[in-house]
C-alpha cells in the first residue's frame, strides 16, 4: 500500500481519488434514477403488484448484494469527501491574501459552487435516507415495503417536493462541473474528445436531473397517484 | 491620458502591507504600462518618496519578469499580453486602476509588486531537463521529429513561467506551469526516456512547495500571456497516474 499513501499525498493522487468516486456515484445515480422512473407504471391491483414495490423487493431480494453495493457507496462519498476537504484545505493554504481586485474570466457559477452544491447534497442525501429508507423523518408518511405509496403520499406535499426539487437543481449544478472536471483529470486531453465528453457530461446531467425531478413533479401535477 | 493607480505598497516580506492612492498625469495613450510606472517613479523620486518596486526585465514580452495583477487581471485586461507589452490605450482616461503583487503563497512578496517566484525555479530543477552526455553538438537533423508533435511541444515551451497562471488561479494551482514544462519535454524524443520520472518529481515538487489544486476553473488559461493551453494539465494528469502506476508493478518510477 505504499505507492497508494504516496499516490493519495500528492496531488494529482487525491485528484484523481475524487474523479473516479464521483463517477462511480453518477452509475450509481443512473441506476436509481432509472428504478425510480417505475413509479409512473402507476398502482398494480395489490401493493405487491405494483411496478416500484416489485422493484424494491427485487433489490432486497439478496440481502448481502445490497449491503456490499451500500458499503461500496458509502466508501465512495467518504472518500470522495474526504479528499476533497483535504484539497480544498490545501488551496487555501495556497492564496493566503485575496486580491483587493480579481475579475474572473472563465470560472462560472458551475465551478465556483461545487462546494456548495456538494454540501447541499450530502445533507439532502441524509435527510432522504431518513425519509425514504429508514422512514424516521416523516413517520406518518412511511410505512415498510409500501414504497410506492410512501412516495406518493411524501410529494403530495409541496413542502417535501420542493425539498427533492431544490435537492435536484443542486445536482445539476454540482454534475454540470463535475463530470468533465472528472474525465479532464483523468487525462482526457484531445480537443475533440475533450468537445465530446462536455456534451456527453452536460447531457447526462440534464437526463438525470429531468429523470429525478419528474417523480417529485409528476406526483405533485397528479400525472400518478 | 491621466490615471489615479491604487498600488500595494510593502516594505518587505515581514510588512502587512496597505493600497496607496497616485495620480498619473500626462501618459501618452501609446506608452507601455511600464513605462507610465516609471514616470510615476520619477515623480515620486523628485518628491523625495520610496518609488514603487515592480520586476521588469526585457520588456518584450519574452522573460516574464514583470507580473503584477493589474485592475484584477493578471498582466492587464488584454489576452496573450504581458504587463510590459500592454499600452496605455486600452484603459479609459481618468480610470482607477488597481495594482498587486502575485498573491500565492509560495511567491513571498519581496517589495510592493515585486514576487520572489524562484518555486518555479525549484521545480525546473527537479525535473525540467534532459540528460544528454556532453560532447560535440549532436548532428541537428539526427532525430526526425513529426511537424505537429515538433509545433505542440513549442506551444508548450512558449511558457515564460511568470507566474499568472499561480496567481489567477482561485486555488493558488501552478498546474498549467508545470504541465507545461512537462509536456514541453515529454513530447519529444530527447526527453521521452525521463518521461514518467520527470512528472513525478516536478509535481512532487510543485506540491513541496504548496501551491494548490487545479479545479478546471480555467482562469490559468485566460490569463496566460503565451496562451498555453488546460490540454497541458490533463497530459501531465494521465502521465502521472501512469508513472504511480508503473512505480507499483516495476518497482521504479518507469524509467529507470
Amino acid at each position: 500500500m505504499g505507492w497508494f499513501s504516496a499516490f493519495y499525498g500528492s496531488s494529482i493522487g487525491k485528484k484523481t481519488v475524487v474523479a473516479v468516486t464521483g463517477l462511480a456515484m453518477i452509475g450509481f445515480l443512473v441506476g436509481h434514477m432509472l428504478g425510480n422512473l417505475q413509479v409512473f407504471a402507476g398502482r398494480g391491483p395489490t401493493p405487491e403488484e405494483t411496478k416500484l414495490n416489485e422493484y424494491a423487493e427485487l433489490l432486497r431480494m439478496e440481502m448481502g448484494l445490497l449491503w456490499a453495493m451500500r458499503l461500496g457507496l458509502l466508501t465512495a462519498l467518504v472518500l470522495h469527501v474526504v479528499t476533497v476537504i483535504k484539497l480544498r484545505g490545501e488551496n487555501r493554504r495556497a492564496r493566503p491574501q485575496n486580491y483587493a481586485v480579481q475579475r474572473y474570466q472563465s470560472a462560472n457559477a458551475f465551478s465556483r459552487f461545487m462546494m456548495w452544491g456538494g454540501i447541499a447534497l450530502l445533507a439532502y442525501v441524509v435527510y432522504h435516507i431518513l425519509h425514504l429508507t429508514m422512514g424516521v423523518a416523516h413517520p406518518d408518511l412511511f410505512e415498510p415495503h409500501h414504497v410506492y405509496d410512501n412516495v406518493i403520499h411524501s410529494f403530495q406535499k409541496p413542502l417535501i417536493a420542493g425539498v427533492y426539487v431544490l435537492a435536484t437543481v443542486a445536482l445539476y449544478f454540482h454534475l454540470y462541473h463535475g463530470v468533465v472536471s472528472a474525465f479532464q483529470t483523468l487525462g482526457v486531453s484531445h480537443p475533440r474528445h475533450l468537445q465530446n465528453v462536455r456534451v456527453l457530461g452536460h447531457a447526462l446531467a440534464v437526463v438525470i436531473v429531468v429523470g429525478f425531478v419528474s417523480v417529485p413533479v409528476g406526483v405533485l401535477l397528479r400525472v400518478v397517484s | 491620458m491621466r490615471f489615479t493607480l491604487k498600488v500595494w505598497r510593502q516594505n518587505g516580506p515581514g510588512d502587512s502591507g496597505r493600497f496607496v492612492e497616485y495620480a498619473a498625469e500626462d501618459i501618452s495613450s501609446d506608452s507601455s504600462f511600464l513605462e507610465m510606472l516609471d514616470r510615476v517613479n520619477e515623480s515620486l523620486e523628485a518628491e523625495g518618496e520610496e518609488p514603487i518596486v515592480f520586476d521588469h526585465d526585457c520588456r518584450e514580452g519574452i522573460c516574464g519578469a514583470c507580473s503584477m495583477m493589474i485592475d484584477g487581471y493578471a498582466h492587464g485586461p488584454e489576452r496573450g499580453t504581458t504587463a510590459c507589452q500592454l499600452h496605455m490605450r486600452h484603459f479609459k482616461d481618468g480610470q482607477t486602476i488597481t495594482l498587486e503583487p502575485w498573491r500565492v503563497r509560495p511567491f513571498p512578496v519581496v517589495r510592493d509588486l515585486m514576487v520572489d517566484r524562484s518555486a518555479f525555479d525549484r521545480i525546473i530543477e527537479s525535473g525540467g531537463y534532459v540528460s544528454v552526455n556532453t560532447g560535440s553538438a549532436p548532428e541537428a537533423n539526427l532525430i526526425p521529429i513529426p511537424k505537429d508533435i515538433a509545433d505542440d511541444a513549442f506551444d508548450s515551451a512558449t511558457c515564460i513561467g511568470c507566474g499568472a497562471c499561480a496567481a489567477s488561479c482561485p486555488n493558488g494551482s501552478a498546474m498549467l506551469f508545470v504541465s507545461a514544462k512537462v509536456h514541453h519535454l515529454n513530447s519529444l524524443p530527447q526527453g521521452e526516456p525521463e518521461s514518467l520520472k520527470r512528472t513525478a518529481e516536478m509535481v512532487m515538487r510543485m506540491d513541496e512547495e504548496g501551491f494548490g489544486n487545479c479545479t478546471n476553473h480555467g482562469e490559468c488559461e485566460v490569463a496566460c500571456p503565451k496562451e498555453i493551453s488546460m490540454r497541458n494539465i490533463s497530459r501531465m494528469n494521465r502521465d502521472f497516474v501512469r508513472s504511480s502506476l508503473l512505480a507499483r508493478v516495476f518497482g521504479s518510477n518507469g524509467n529507470s
